[in-house]
């Protein structure tokens, strides 16, 4: 019904307004005669628009006297007022300012040639193609000096971490801080996932004090300006993408043969005199045995679905979007589903009065499971790596196999708690914001700014008795729920200042923002039917007490800035801000946040200004401090705790007591980052080629520590500032548009950041300071293989070096409760004990070089994108190997054995010596990535109507270059950055091929 | 419209004068204990200190581990094999833990010494409350200086972080201790008190400083000291010893301090750590061939074979066989470390039946009820007894007396007068009373004070395994465990044990 009324009233309007309009057509070409496809061609005023076609042909309705204008990415737009006539053919100039892009900045935006600050912003179409699992994802090798990593590899529904020049935090947190279209985003918001990649216009990343400080106590980790769609061109628009792929699983390791293991197990048993375990018909029916992994894994697969409609009129804007994302990753069972719907939208109510706004939503259910480290069975991963192919996966009958009845042995079969388990979480986002603004006259306006932040998130586990853990108690039973709001308010004050010249622009502002975060958690088990799932917490036998939480942050700030700007050719600015928080201690509420910067536009000097070589030269320097304000909640206060202090008066149920929490310290403050950048931008060749080069050394003091503390005094830590890490770093950017004519192109970006990382101060002058990381490997005889050192960078590994494999016979003095076929470490010190001290350093887990590449072919309308992403100079500490490989691993046929001496691979089982950390297990990791290949295809305008009709197939993680043995060099189970490096029961990689459509209406 | 736009801004400067507290629902702030309900959370909280704060725990399975493995009664498994064979390292995590445990406690009862005098409470209460974190303050350094020797004396809940002090003299150690129970003494109750049953009485109090004297050898203390016990008049032999260890009869005549634990602990969860109660229970069983236990716990066979078999604490103690999963029955070796014709299977080691689990025999996987009320013993009144024993044998040799109050324990479990059996010098008497207390308080921790006071430390550990061919590389200066080693990274003025 509506279609037909839209196409008579368009057919009325068509035969009323036909009289007095004409069809204009024309070619579009460039400088050099060779025509433009895709030039966007609208009659100003109108919701009218075409685009050129391949051979720069257009056709447009127009009246006499109105103006046509064309606009190209990458050339400057031109107008063109029509007269009489019906043909007009028209050349675009190329736009040198090309590169004047205008980026992102705290309360504003500004041209990059009028910035002092170092900043790099990656537009929708050069993010990472292909699957991406979240927002980080997109800039993956884009940006020099910003890491990305994934903590759990390619687990649907997981996000990646950012890292923007290195680590300066020991206390864990490194991540920057995500300012969405203006909002600071907290960290207890799940941003990476909730947001749709698809939405999201440009990610600007603000690196140096210059750029940072208008954040204050929150900017010293970088900043991570994101900014979502907004309709652009005065028409109403839809876009439609949808993709689909598959998800292959790049297989971290082989199992060893049931058979040969336990033939190797009752050689063994023969060699000491001993029965046989296995029967030869035994043996025969265990055959190969279970690839555990194959069991528990299967092909990926992801779709990806993206609608949105924008519309400008004269005084508004309006666009909405939404979203639909699948991904079932190839762990059996892992699953994320995410709904998004999104809008912006702004208007000018006269000259002086506007306003703005967006609303996100976003809704997405995961079936999750655990990847993180340890021995627990909960631990899908530990599991699948680590248990026995002797036994079958399913019996004959279907139901799933048990370890075999003659072997002792704590292994179970772990397909149940993948495929039987419920792990929902649920979750729900609204981001929205309202913004009303006041124009006094050209240069001052002020500007207030609204935003409320709602995350609620539910999780629900069931493990029902078919699972190991559910079947001790009778079916297991998890709910919790999560809600954190946020709320912003912000106002600021823009005033522009020109004295002939000299252009000054203010800002003066002050923002409050409060964060509220309520959670409870209850466990029941022991159900009278796995009916339930979660769904009936009453039905079971025990519900444990019901744990709540809440936490509060309170900020308020106020800022400042000033860009001074002489005849574009000398830069100034300065900022300031203040901020208060509630986390600070009583005796340091309130923090300042200066910084400095000076640029010079060197091309805009005489001398360089007719130059044909140097199209722009500017250098500039900042120096500023910025803060991590990271604290956890209350820790100035002095707390009390309750979990443990229950107690039985009267030998029957407990009462809760308190008991301290921490020894209160009230100096408590920011951790503070002092950051000294010098960079310079030359563009080459009517800016072809641009370079960019930084050099940064930052400090950072007053790191908030965790310190331990001498037991007697009745806690183990005390939270406190103090110590200092130092980061010193290159950055170099080139991008280049290598080849340009008329049918090829190649455009390429190179960018490469070497960071230097070093430990300059530790509590109490220590040289030293052991992380007690005892979470299982080596057992309780050497706990830790984290140390903070002096002049050495954090995340140093320190473990053994290993000397040999203690044969049979022999005992070691130094290492008396050695058994053979367990190593024997380098007594380093050579005093006659292998203890401690004997540890040596053994690398960094944070890679001193990072990379990136993308090269972009374009051939007519096929363009083929090419993206290598790397790091080098750091080490993994491959904890699954350093467990598994004696124990069921193909290296374990290999493995010493009384009969099997002559091996470099421990026995089985002797983790509690063999696997402590040491070299053979901890190795470089060096690699690079071919990350990303995607094929495009864009069809003429004219051939079906459509425009912008892309269609493209991707491959994504296609070859590791590396000599690292583990699952991925990249993947590292932890963020904390005090504490990188760990390759343990990470969600394993997989390769990625996938086909996408855009089409645009 | 200008208007509008100044009071936003003013709005929001204005509201950066308000004050920035946090809001400490959740873990409201410890800075003032006011009304009483205040202070009993804080005693409470004291109290949750003796199982200390993690699993397995200050009183729980690590006072075993320490007191008992380390002897001539239990062997080690596992992780604790280094306390059976005596090659421990300096970063041991249960004594490690235990260390961490005992002065965690301590400085919860400190905070409550130093606070409860602001409390808007009875006087008398006030008095009362702060007996009670003293007498946790002495329990806590005389189990610091029978483990570690000389330790850190802290005597405030307020201390400089950045001071480095040196272990403390054992004379200054032990007088604080005396100090504190002479404080405390006066303010205690003869009788359970009605609102917080369990915390210590005067029986407590008198029994901690007669532990102390017995350590220290001052007889005459001694002595005087159980007197004073028994003259309290409410203390006395169960007349049937299994009796003492039945699940939920930690209030009773021959009790007068033990570490009271829940059968449905705060926050039990799967594979979680359970505040309020101890998992002793399930280490007394084990895995392969018993019911779904840990099995930590086994009993020697040497002390096994040493009783007398009509003694009822080795009838009613012990689990002397048992049918395991598959239906054969277990037992344990022979004294010569021979096979044992009786049973399909026999075993190296014993269990002991003095933490019983409930559901143990009844084939229930015994993973699913993991924490149990089991009576964590301090002092009862047997020990007295023996004490009191072995002070006047002490004094004056064997006598009427002496042989009296031995004879008070021997004949509950149904053995004859000790006289009857022989006949006793001083010395023979004082190994006779060392070996009761070896029967009698099997698997509840005294047995390594005992070694070394008896001083046979080394002598009767490095005969105790069964099998001939164990070396056990125990020393002299074992009888003390190792200061931890982070204890001294962080104050390099903590000197070490010797041995470590």
């Amino acid at each position: 019904m509506k279609i037909k009324l839209t196409i008579y009233l368009v057919f009325c309007l068509g035969t009323l307004v036909s009289w007095s309009q004409s069809t204009i057509s024309g070619t579009v070409s460039d400088e050099a005669g060779d025509p433009l496809p895709g030039v966007n061609i609208t009659v100003k005023g109108k919701n009218t628009g075409a685009s050129s076609d391949y051979d720069g042909n257009y056709n447009i309705t127009a009246k006499q006297g109105e103006v046509l204008e064309y606009s190209f990415l990458g050339f400057v737009s031109q107008s063109v007022t029509i007269g009489n006539q019906t043909t007009i053919n028209i050349s675009l100039k190329e736009d040198l300012a090309k590169l004047d892009e205008v980026v992102v900045i705290g309360y504003g935006t500004a041209k990059k040639s009028d910035l002092t600050g170092s900043v790099k912003s990656i537009t929708s179409d050069k993010f990472v193609e292909g699957n991406q699992n979240s927002v980080q994802g997109l800039i993956r090798g884009k940006v020099a000096g910003a890491r990305v990593t994934s903590s759990s590899g390619a687990e649907p529904g997981a996000a990646a971490t950012i890292q923007i020049r290195g680590a300066n935090s020991i206390s864990g947190n490194n991540n920057p801080l995500y300012v969405v279209d203006g909002v600071p985003v907290p960290d207890s918001f799940s941003l990476g996932t909730d947001m749709n990649p698809n939405d999201i216009a440009s990610i600007d990343i603000l690196k140096d004090a210059s750029a940072t400080a208008i954040y204050g106590s929150r900017a010293a980790n970088g900043l991570v300006m994101i900014t979502t769609k907004r309709a652009k061109e005065e028409k109403t628009r839809v876009t439609f993408s949808a993709a689909s792929g598959i998800q292959v699983l790049v297989k971290p390791i082989e199992y060893a043969s049931g058979s040969v293991m336990a033939t190797i197990d009752n050689q063994i048993q023969e060699e000491l005199g001993n029965e046989p375990i296995y029967s030869e018909e035994q043996i025969a029916e265990i055959g190969d045995g279970t690839d555990w992994i194959d069991e528990g894994t299967r092909t990926g697969m992801f779709t990806d679905y993206a609608v949105g409609l924008y519309s400008r009129g004269e005084s508004s804007t309006f666009n909405v979007n939404m979203g639909y994302y699948k991904n079932e990753g190839v762990i059996k069972n892992s699953e994320f589903n995410r709904l998004t719907l999104s809008t912006n939208y702004s208007k000018d109510f006269n000259d002086k009065f506007f306003m703005d706004g967006s609303i996100r939503i976003s809704h997405s259910m995961t079936n999750t499971f655990s990847f993180s480290e340890g021995n627990g069975r909960e631990n899908v991963m530990n599991r699948l790596l680590n248990t026995s192919p002797l036994f079958p996966a399913y019996n004959d009958d279907g139901s799933y196999g048990v370890p075999l009845d003659n072997v002792a042995t704590f292994d179970e079969n772990p397909l149940p708690a993948i495929l039987e388990s419920t792990n929902d979480l649920r979750r729900t986002s609204v981001y929205s914001t309202v913004g009303l603004g006041y124009k006094f006259n050209k240069n001052l306006d002020v500007k207030v700014n609204s935003a409320f932040l709602l995350q609620d998130s539910f999780s629900g586990t069931y493990l029902p008795r078919i699972v190991p853990a559910g079947g001790l108690v009778g079916g297991y039973a998890e709910v919790s729920h999560k809600d954190v709001r946020d709320v912003l308010l912000e106002a600021f004050l823009n005033y522009n200042l020109d004295i002939k010249k000299n252009n000054t622009k203010f800002l003066l502002g002050a923002s409050m923002q409060n964060n509220f975060n309520d959670q409870y958690r209850t466990i029941a088990k022991g159900f009278n039917s796995d009916a339930y799932l979660y769904h009936n917490l009453g039905a079971a036998n025990i519900i444990d007490p019901l744990n709540s939480n809440y936490v509060t942050t309170k900020r308020q700030s106020a800022f400042f800035r000033m860009n001074n700007n002489y005849d574009s050719r000398y830069l100034l600015t300065a900022t300031v801000r203040l901020d208060a928080s509630s986390r600070f201690g009583a005796n340091n509420k309130t923090g300042v946040f200066p910084s400095v910067a000076f640029g010079w536009n060197a091309s805009n000097e005489d001398f360089l200004k007719d130059s044909n070589v140097i199209s722009r030269l500017k250098i500039r320097g900042s120096y500023g401090l910025t803060g991590n304000d990271r604290i956890p909640a209350g820790r100035s206060n002095a707390l009390s705790e309750t979990t443990w202090s229950t107690y039985a008066w009267g030998g029957e149920s407990g009462s809760v007591g308190f008991s301290p929490l921490n020894i209160p310290n009230p100096d408590l403050k920011w951790e503070t980052t002092k950051q000294f950048n010098i960079g310079f931008e030359l563009g080459l060749i009517k800016n072809r080629v641009n370079i960019e080069f930084d050099y940064y050394d930052k400090t950072t003091d007053d790191l908030l520590f965790e310190r331990d503390i001498s037991r007697y005094l009745g806690k183990e830590t005390f939270l406190q500032n103090i110590g200092s890490v130092k980061n010193t770093g290159l950055e170099f950017n080139i991008d280049a548009r290598v080849i340009r004519t008329n049918k090829f192109r190649w455009n390429l970006n190179y960018n490469v950041a070497y960071n230097e990382n070093e430990v300059l101060e530790l509590p109490e002058g220590a040289e030293s300071l052991a992380l007690d990381d005892n979470i299982g490997v080596g057992g309780s005889n050497y706990p830790g293989y984290h140390k903070l050192q002096v002049g050495k960078p954090i995340s140093s590994f320190y473990g053994f070096e290993v000397d040999r494999i203690l044969q049979a016979g022999e005992s070691s003095a130094m290492q008396p409760d050695l058994i053979p076929g367990e190593y024997t470490f380098k007594d380093q010190n050579g005093d006659g004990k292998i203890n401690d001290e004997d540890r040596v350093s053994l690398g960094s887990g944070l890679p001193k070089v990072t990379m990136g590449l993308t090269n972009t072919f374009r051939y007519n309308n096929f363009s083929l994108d090419m993206t290598f992403t790397g790091a080098f100079d750091y080490v993994l500490f491959n904890v699954n190997k350093a467990k598994n490989e004696s124990r069921w691993w193909k290296s374990a046929e290999n493995r010493w054995t009384p009969i099997n001496t002559d091996t470099d691979i421990p026995k089985q089982n002797g983790w509690a010596n063999s696997s402590v950390s040491n070299d053979r297990f901890i190795n470089k990791a060096s690699f690079v990535r071919f990350q990303n290949i995607t094929l495009s295809y864009k069809l003429p305008n004219s051939v079906i109507g459509l425009n912008n009709f892309r269609i493209s197939i991707s491959g994504e993680n296609l070859h590791v270059f590396t000599d690292y043995d583990g699952f991925d060099p990249e993947l590292s189970s932890r963020n904390n950055p005090t504490k990188a490096g760990l390759d343990w029961n990470i969600y394993p990689q997989n390769r990625v091929f996938s086909l996408k459509i855009n089409a645009e209406f | 419209m200008k208007k509008i736009i100044i009071l936003l801004i003013g709005i929001v400067v204005v509201s950066c004068t308000k004050s920035l507290e946090e809001d400490l629902l959740t873990n409201p702030s410890l800075n003032g204990l006011k009304s009483e309900d205040d202070v009993k959370a804080a005693l409470t909280g004291a109290y949750a200190g003796l199982l200390g704060s993690s699993n397995p725990g200050y009183y729980g399975r690590n006072y075993l581990y320490l007191r008992e493995v380390p002897t001539d009664n239990l062997l080690g498994t596992g992780a604790r094999k280094d306390f059976d064979n005596f090659t421990l390292g300096t970063s041991n995590t249960i004594v490690v833990n235990t260390y961490n445990d005992i002065y965690a406690m301590i400085l919860k009862a400190n905070l409550l010494i130093d606070n409860v005098d602001k409390a808007e409470i009875d006087k008398d209460l006030i008095k009362w409350y702060k007996a009670q974190a003293q007498f946790l303050v002495a329990l806590g350094y005389s189990d610091l200086t029978s483990l570690f020797g000389p330790v850190v004396l802290i005597t405030s809940s307020v201390n400089d972080i950045e001071d480095k002090p040196s272990r403390s003299s054992l004379e200054d150690v032990e007088q604080h201790i005396l100090t504190l129970l002479e404080e405390a003494i006066p303010n205690l109750e003869k009788e359970e008190s009605e609102d917080l049953p369990g915390a210590a009485t005067l029986g407590a109090g008198y029994a901690l400083k007669m532990k102390l004297h017995l350590k220290r050898k001052e007889w005459e203390k001694v002595d005087k000291t159980a007197d004073l016990i028994m003259q309290l008049g409410r203390y006395s032999l169960l007349p049937n010893v299994e009796d003492l260890y039945a699940i939920g009869n930690s209030f009773n005549e021959e009790i007068i301090f033990s570490v009271k634990t829940t059968g449905d602990p705060f926050g039990k969860s799967l594979n979680a750590l359970a505040a309020g109660s101890t998992d002793i229970a399930q280490h007394q069983y084990d895995g392969q061939n018993d019911y779904w236990g840990f099995g930590t716990f086994r009993g020697e066979l040497k002390v096994y074979y040493s009783y007398d078999p009509s003694d009822e604490r080795f009838i009613k103690l012990f689990r002397h066989s048992f049918i395991d999963r598959k239906g054969k029955t277990v037992g344990p070796k022979t004294l010569d470390n021979k096979n044992n014709p009786e049973v399909n299977k026999s075993l190296p080691y014993i269990y002991s039946e003095k933490y019983p689990h409930p559901l143990a025999g009844t084939e229930t996987d015994l993973r699913t009820d993991i924490y149990h009320g089991s009576t964590l013993f301090v002092f009862r009144y047997a020990e007295v007894l023996l004490a009191k024993a072995e002070a006047l044998n002490e004094i004056n040799g064997p006598s009427a007396e002496v042989y009296n109050l031995i004879n008070e324990v021997r004949n509950r479990a149904n053995l004859p007068n000790l006289e009857t059996t022989g006949s006793f010098d001083q010395a023979s008497l004082r190994d006779a009373i060392f070996q009761e207390r070896q029967w009698e308080f099997f698997m509840e921790g005294y047995r390594r004070d005992d070694l070394i006071r008896q001083g046979t430390f080394v002598e009767k550990i490095k005969d105790s395994h069964l099998k001939s061919s164990d070396v056990i590389n125990v020393q002299e200066c074992h009888q003390l465990f190792p200061i931890p080693e982070i204890e001294r990274s962080l104050n390099t003025n903590i000197t070490q044990n010797e041995c470590y």
